[in-house]
């Protein structure tokens, strides 16, 4: 296969996924002139890029991704004019309290790893500072790690953003269309799909949830495994919040958004029925994490509770996503991002965009390499 | 704390509920009947204990019928939880409820849904005004409060319109007029079943009496072919466009609007269980066979809720699908469930003609002008839907996204029709095709400290 060398290739890239991802990367690709197109089996941002919590955080990340996350905030602190949208990102701080000792331990220990690194974004505040910010935390809160400058986002308004942006640039989508097999054939793919085949050089799989499926039809075994968060969102209240929270040692992130509702995730999963794109809600999860809510939030005892929902999201076994070139020449991968992608996808789409024009990218990429999963298809098939 | 078990869990106590609890206690089986009103009854027979006492004549004989089933109900030893909220029914068949406060999930063998029917919507221009609400609603604050308005204005058509008009007439107050949208053209449709439907001969009586009262002490305003509601701050007038072209205006702050009811599908979706769209009646259904079972073996839908029969029909509908029920135990029902069978298909023989007289017409079912709110919960208008289809919002879930509609306390009860039917009008695909907003639980909201209570008490 001819060697492309940062300049675009004849033949459109074929991005399979029209999530986050793969709409920044569509973006990007033709930002710079490359033909791209896009094959999703559902509708835009139908699964966990148009349904997450819409975290924009630095906060809490794995050491090995903050590199990638920090270039990603520069994306975010302009997206309105790179997609031309108002209020794309609500720039805020992001806190997590600690509501005892073990969190306060945790907070601390957190702070000197970082530092270890070389990592100053995350600051330890405390009582006093912290609920003159949040006037309505709990007053047992003993401090908290803030990031300033974090914040959050609508995900189908970002996903969506993205995808327009694309498309005016020329940026092909074709959806609902399922692709079925990746085969080579001679210098290049073919991408078969239940609505006909196209002939390309290069195969980002931005699949999701379903990455994995995608990622063995070019011969490469990287097991995800769909898991299911659940969210649920409230009634309007009066607006109090200007920040998002969520607790150290625990799994929460609280927000408000601008119409007064908010939104409560916890990182606990409901039921994921991948293959019928179906989920279900489980009450015990879900009253596990709002009574979390309760114990930041006690004032907020008698607000209903509109909706519950979870979005099908592909989890790795080390919790960090796959970003890389594949075993073949000419296939890309960029799933598995484990429940924390949203803020990562403006770079992570500027990086496989990269990638797929043989281009240096800003970020190293290689804790996210495919290749820490190599299992050769014949291991695979011994399991 | 484990779950509590029961072998039958009966949601709704309305007739199909009260019904179906009858046979499957008296089989001796376990039996939880949960509902969300303070007493048994449902809508139809709401409050009727309490009536009871003081007996106003104005609420009709068929009315007071109910009173058996709700004495026998109320001695047939089913455990019976009122004022429950039901919230959500999982793929293991846990019940998940709220009662005074505290969330609970009971288990059960076999679910009977009996949740009845909802108020198709009637999106007229200012339909949101204060002084105007449902038939429906008028006639709760009549059976539940004796409340009524005098010189109010009822809109639209439907058993349920004419019987609440000639209930308000018959409790003294004043009725300014009513404006039947039913049209020529619907009877035209709608004469070929009258001859199926002089098997229920009680029935038609029943209607023509209303028909009847109402006539003679109301105006009747007939021909109409479109409606519209005019206030600032509340209703103060009707406006109907006659088909000759003519306006008539009518001063009224209570106006009540109605164009028929259909099956109350939110927690049947929102458990995932398979529905129809309902070309007949213009609406959906759950999929169930005969007996009432639906997708899910253990799940059996009673009564309204799983296509419009009427009181009756829905006690008889409870029975059966009981029955079926208590035959899987063990305990064969061959007659019983036959001879329910014939009883339920007798009281449906009149569907056919009501369904085609009182289907409202698309320009009632569809807003007509630019600035009528569709989604009440989040001020969307007909424009913003528009709008929304214009950008490519290809079907009611994507919609949501684009404007919102469907996304507010309501869960699309108030909405979802509409916004289905000006889909479908926007990209040619049929009702069945569009399909309906993907239901979340909690089907009803709960608050944060009941939802929280699965675990334990709510932080200080």
């Amino acid at each position: 296969m001819a060697r492309l060398t940062g300049t675009a290739a004849t033949r459109p890239v074929v991005i399979i996924g029209a999530g986050i991802q793969g709409c920044a990367t569509a973006f990007f690709l033709s930002q710079r002139g490359q033909p791209v197109i896009v094959l999703e089996k559902d509708h835009v941002g139908r699964h966990a890029s148009g349904v997450n919590a819409g975290g924009v955080r630095r906060l809490g990340r794995d050491i090995a991704e903050i590199p990638l996350s920090v270039a990603s905030m520069d994306w975010w602190n302009q997206i309105d004019q790179l997609l031309d949208i108002d209020e794309g990102f609500h720039r805020q701080f992001y806190v997590k309290v600690a509501l005892d000792d073990a969190g306060a331990d945790l907070a601390s220990r957190r702070i000197q790893q970082l530092h270890r690194a070389g990592f100053q974004h995350e600051t330890w505040v405390d009582r006093d500072q912290l609920l003159c910010r949040i006037p309505h935390l709990t007053k047992s809160v003993l401090g908290g790690v803030l990031v300033e400058g974090d914040g959050w986002a609508l995900p189908w308004k970002i996903t969506r953003a993205f995808y327009d942006k694309a498309a005016a640039l020329g940026a092909e989508f074709r959806c609902p269309v399922t692709v079925t097999s990746i085969d080579k054939s001679g210098e290049h793919w073919q991408v078969k799909t239940d609505a006909g085949m196209i002939e390309t050089d290069i195969v980002v799989n931005c699949a999701g949830a379903w990455g994995a499926q995608i990622a063995k039809m070019t011969g490469d075994i990287l097991p995800i495994e769909a898991h299911a968060p659940m969210l649920v969102i409230t009634d309007r209240q009066p607006m109090f919040l200007q920040s998002v929270v969520g607790v150290m040692g625990g799994t929460l992130s609280f927000k408000q958004l601008d119409n007064g509702s908010m939104v409560i995730g916890g990182g606990k999963r409901g039921v994921a029925d991948a293959a019928r794109n179906l989920t279900q809600i489980i009450p015990a999860g879900l009253s596990s994490f709002v009574m979390t809510a309760g114990r930041v939030f006690p004032h907020l005892r008698d607000v209903a509770i509109l909706r519950a929902w979870a979005g099908i999201e592909g989890y790795t076994k080390d919790n960090l996503p796959i970003i890389g070139n594949g075993s073949q020449a000419g296939i890309i991968h960029g799933f598995g991002f484990s429940a924390h992608g949203f803020q990562l996808g403006p770079a992570v789409g500027e990086a496989l965009a990269d990638l797929a024009m043989a281009r240096q990218t800003r970020v190293n990429l290689t804790p996210f390499s495919p290749h820490r999963f190599a299992v050769s298809p014949d291991q695979a098939a011994g399991h | 704390m484990a779950n509590q078990h029961f072998q039958i869990v009966i949601i709704g106590a309305g007739p199909a509920g009260m019904a179906a609890a009858l046979t499957t206690t008296k089989a001796g089986l376990e039996t939880i009947v949960i509902d969300d009103q303070k007493d048994s009854g449902g809508q139809v027979y709401r409050n009727l204990q309490a009536n009871q006492e003081t007996s106003p004549a104005y609420l009709g004989q068929s009315y007071y019928d109910g009173a058996k089933l709700a004495q026998s109900f109320a001695d047939c030893g089913a455990v019976y939880r009122p004022d429950c909220t039901v919230w959500q029914i999982t793929d293991m068949h846990e019940v998940a409820l709220v009662s005074r406060g505290k969330a609970e999930l009971i288990t059960a063998d076999y679910i009977i849904i009996a949740t009845g029917a909802i108020e198709r919507p009637m999106p007229v221009k200012g339909w949101t005004l204060p002084g105007v609400m449902s038939v429906g609603g008028a006639q709760t604050l009549l059976k539940q409060a004796a409340l009524g308005a005098d010189n109010a204005v009822f809109v639209g058509s439907g058993p349920l319109l004419y019987l609440t008009a000639w209930q308000y007439i018959k409790a003294g107050l004043a009725v300014r007029a009513v404006i039947d949208i039913t049209s020529a053209q619907q009877w035209r449709s709608a004469i070929p079943f009258a001859p199926l439907a002089l098997l229920q001969p009680d029935m038609l009586a029943m209607g023509r009496k209303w028909l009847g009262d109402i006539r003679r002490n109301t105006e009747v305003i007939n021909h109409v072919s479109a409606v519209e509601i005019i206030g600032q701050s509340q209703a103060q007038t009707v406006s109907c466009t006659l088909s000759s072209g003519d306006k008539i205006d009518i001063d009224s702050n209570h106006i009540f609007l109605h164009q028929g009811v259909v099956p109350n599908v939110n927690l049947t979706m929102a458990t995932a269980l398979a529905h129809q769209w309902d070309y007949q009646a213009h609406c959906w259904r759950p999929v169930i066979d005969v007996t009432g079972k639906s997708s899910d073996e253990q799940i059996y839908i009673a009564g309204d809720g799983g296509g419009i029969g009427g009181a009756k029909a829905a006690a008889i509908a409870g029975r059966l699908a009981a029955s079926a029920i208590v035959a899987r135990c063990g305990m064969p029902r061959f007659l019983a469930q036959l001879y329910y069978k014939l009883r339920h298909l007798h009281y449906l023989t009149i569907r056919p003609f009501l369904d085609r007289l009182y289907l409202p017409p698309a320009h009632f079912r569809l807003a007509q002008t630019d600035e009528t709110i569709i989604c009440r919960c989040e001020a969307v208008s007909k424009a913003a839907v528009n709008s929304a289809l214009a950008s490519g919002a290809s079907g009611p879930n994507q919609l949501k996204a684009f404007c919102r509609a469907g996304m507010g306390r309501c869960q699309g009860r108030s909405c979802g029709l509409v916004v289905q039917e000006m889909i479908a009008s926007h990209t040619g695909q049929s009702m069945a095709e569009t399909g309906y907003y993907r239901l979340r639980p909690p089907v009803k909201p709960i608050t944060l400290a009941e939802l929280a209570s699965l675990e334990g008490p709510w932080p200080d």
